[in-house]
């Protein structure tokens, strides 16, 4: 989901900025309540695993693989707040430095996938975990994921309306929501199971590394 | 017994921005122990990626018991899988090979893909586990256990597909000095081509007899005796193996050539 | 100086993306090159790696669904192209750790996070290079699913270690000072 500057307007990425920043400052206050002076180095940590984690493809049954982000993940462990924040630090790195999405595209993706995606993850595991937690770890990467695919398919769709010359033709990004929810979705149906797969071992994996067992 | 079973002709290899092997050519015979030597970033490491055809080089050529090795060569199934049989790699980090549920499913990695029969499997895996002295590690996690452990589950997963050339990046990096005594043992009985780096002065003597020493140029300054090497002080200088040391005696200050022999 | 290039930077962004016209667009590439000097073809490549997929999926979309129309697919392709190139200049040009000390967490948070990206690439890579020279024939799954637990594993770990060491490493430097 890397898209590049240039297919999104003003319209839309100046109010996704003021949304972004507003969401940014009260994240980071709420952050810093709970992880006091660790809050520097912990964002900086999960964001590195993060982006390294996004790099490596989630085996899939049936031969093919997938990546990840990790909200999900980041999500049931942290809450929303912190995975939210955590990925708007990757986001923006992907984009200045390894190239990956614009700076134009940036505070949509943060709060799409980020923020949305995040609070989506969170309730579905707290909703679900008390009739099965794996099944609930599975569903909240999964549901996260496709829910900010979604977004974005509507973001990308609503271009052709928004950003159009006086003949009508397209400025931005040319599709209109007929063709972006069914392209964007539809892979995603599958792509999510990667998702889900990471936050179902990622969350184990953690629990027993929190909870020193071996 | 005098067959060259690994070839490099004039072999470049750079990075995006950086070159780290230059016009870097030697063969190795078959059983033969060889030490490359160089400080930390001279392209050993890059080196010992080359000759186990995971990276290949951007000019000049490697060869395996004659053949060519390149990525095209290496996607034909059957040569790829003599090939990753036949050279095996110990990274220098042991962590990044371990990664299956048991020892036990660790050692018998390679042998499972091999389709060997359960019952020659087991009776491989015990007699490798046995010989590394990690016989009552079979359970357990691999990634748990100390430096040296971890080390030589990586040895006996290589060991146990019977390899004819192995690869040693940095073997005694991660060492305790009573686990590096017993590894320099071990190298020593065993009947092998073996490649291994360092830039350990004081090991390298125990880990072969001929030496190839990489500068911090990139580019081969000595192949040959290792012993004559490490008295040759110019050569040990250009590689930046050992450094003026200068130091007072009373009133009296004094320079001298300083190396880190033994454990540095 | 950081500050100038990057409001200079924020107003190419608004050229780019508040006025239509392919020949404004065309005439700040150029200058945008002209800037660029020795570093030109990288930047170019570096530009194109990072666009050519998405675009190139969209304008043939495009072309199928609404026939060849060249000045929509010449003026999106050429924004795309221009926005891309100028950040990645701005990149080389600027130290971007500098735009940000007007903030010391943000400015720590970039630092520290791109560094520790740096280090645990090197360590993807070896793991990467480790499966590969081990795998004699093609990993099923279940020796797939092995590696990926225990790839997430060591990163998850190992993140939870630095950030304690970092904390400490931060606190001996006498970072917290206001506290």
């Amino acid at each position: 989901m890397h898209i590049p500057d240039g297919f999104l307007s003003p319209k839309t990425y100046i109010p996704a900025y003021v949304i972004a920043s507003g969401l940014w400052i009260y994240g980071i206050k709420k952050m810093k309540k709970e992880l006091e002076d660790k809050t520097v180095p912990f964002l900086s940590v999960m964001a590195a695993f993060s982006f390294v984690i996004s790099l490596i493809m989630v085996p899939i049954p049936g031969g093919s693989s997938g990546h990840a982000v990790g909200i999900g993940l980041l999500s049931v462990i942290f809450g929303y707040w912190t995975a939210f924040i955590v990925l708007s630090v990757v986001f923006f790195l992907q984009a200045v430095m390894f190239g990956d999405g614009g700076i134009t595209t940036f505070p949509v993706n943060a709060v799409i996938m980020g923020f949305v995606g995040g609070i989506t993850s969170y309730y579905v595991y707290r909703f679900l975990r008390k009739i099965n937690n794996t099944f609930a770890l599975f569903l909240a990467g999964y549901m996260g994921l496709l829910i900010s695919a979604f977004f974005t398919a509507v973001v990308l769709g609503i271009q052709p309306y928004i950003a159009h010359n006086k003949d009508g033709n397209p400025l931005f990004f040319p599709f209109d929501l007929s063709i972006t929810v069914p392209a964007v979705l539809v892979p995603h149906l599958f792509i999510g199971i990667g998702e889900g797969i990471l936050t179902v071992v990622g969350w184990n994996i953690y629990r027993r590394i929190y909870d020193g067992k071996d | 017994m005098n067959k060259e079973i690994i070839s490099i002709k004039n072999v470049k290899y750079s990075y995006e921005t950086a070159t780290v092997l230059r016009d870097v050519s030697f063969q190795v015979k078959k059983g033969e122990k060889v030490v490359i030597l160089g400080v930390n970033g001279s392209g050993k490491s890059t080196l010992l990626k080359v000759l186990n055809g995971l990276i290949f080089p951007s000019e000049g050529e490697y060869l395996y018991k004659g053949e060519r090795i390149t990525e095209k060569k290496l996607k034909d199934r059957a040569f790829n899988k003599k090939f990753r049989k036949e050279v095996v790699l110990l990274f220098q980090s042991p962590d990044s090979m371990l990664f299956n549920p048991t020892v036990y499913d660790e050692i018998a990695f390679g042998l499972r893909q091999l389709g060997e029969d359960k019952k020659v499997i087991d009776e491989k895996v015990r007699y490798w586990a046995d010989k590394m002295g990690i016989y009552r590690h079979l359970d357990r996690p691999p990634f748990n256990l100390s430096g040296g452990e971890k080390q030589k589950v990586c040895l006996a997963s290589l060991l146990v597909l019977e390899p004819k050339v192995l690869l040693l990046d940095e073997p005694t990096s991660n060492l305790d000095p009573r686990s590096t005594g017993w590894f320099i043992d071990f190298l020593y009985e065993l009947d092998k081509t073996v490649i291994t780096t360092t830039h350990n002065l004081g090991l390298a003597l125990e880990m072969g007899e001929r030496g190839i020493v990489l500068s911090e140029n990139h580019t081969v300054i000595y192949d040959g005796c290792l012993k004559k090497f490490l008295k040759d002080r110019d050569k040990l200088i250009e590689a930046n193996l050992i450094h003026i040391h200068k130091h007072r005696h009373g009133k009296v200050e004094h320079s001298h050539y300083h190396t880190h022999l033994f454990f540095d | 100086m950081e500050k100038i290039k990057g409001l200079l930077y924020i107003c190419g962004i608004f050229t780019f993306t508040f006025f239509h016209n392919i020949y404004l667009y065309i005439l700040l590439i150029f200058f945008l090159f002209v800037l660029s000097g020795k570093e030109f073809i990288p930047i170019v490549k570096k530009t194109l790696f990072s666009i050519t997929i998405f675009s190139s999926v969209v304008t043939a979309s495009y072309v199928f669904i609404n026939g060849f129309d060249w000045q929509y697919i010449t003026l999106v392709n050429v924004r795309v192209f221009g926005i891309t190139f100028m950040t990645f200049l701005f990149i080389k040009r600027v130290n971007l750790f500098k735009l940000f000390s007007f903030s010391e967490n943000l400015m720590f948070i970039i630092v520290l996070s791109y560094s520790q990206i740096l280090t645990f690439q090197k360590y993807l890579t070896d793991f990467r290079f480790a499966l590969k020279s081990r795998t004699i024939l093609k990993p099923d799954f279940s020796d797939r699913y092995n590696f990926f637990k225990r790839i997430v594993e060591f990163f998850m770990k190992s993140s939870l270690d630095r950030s304690k060491e970092i904390n400490m490493a931060m606190k001996s430097r006498g970072f917290y000072t206001d506290e």
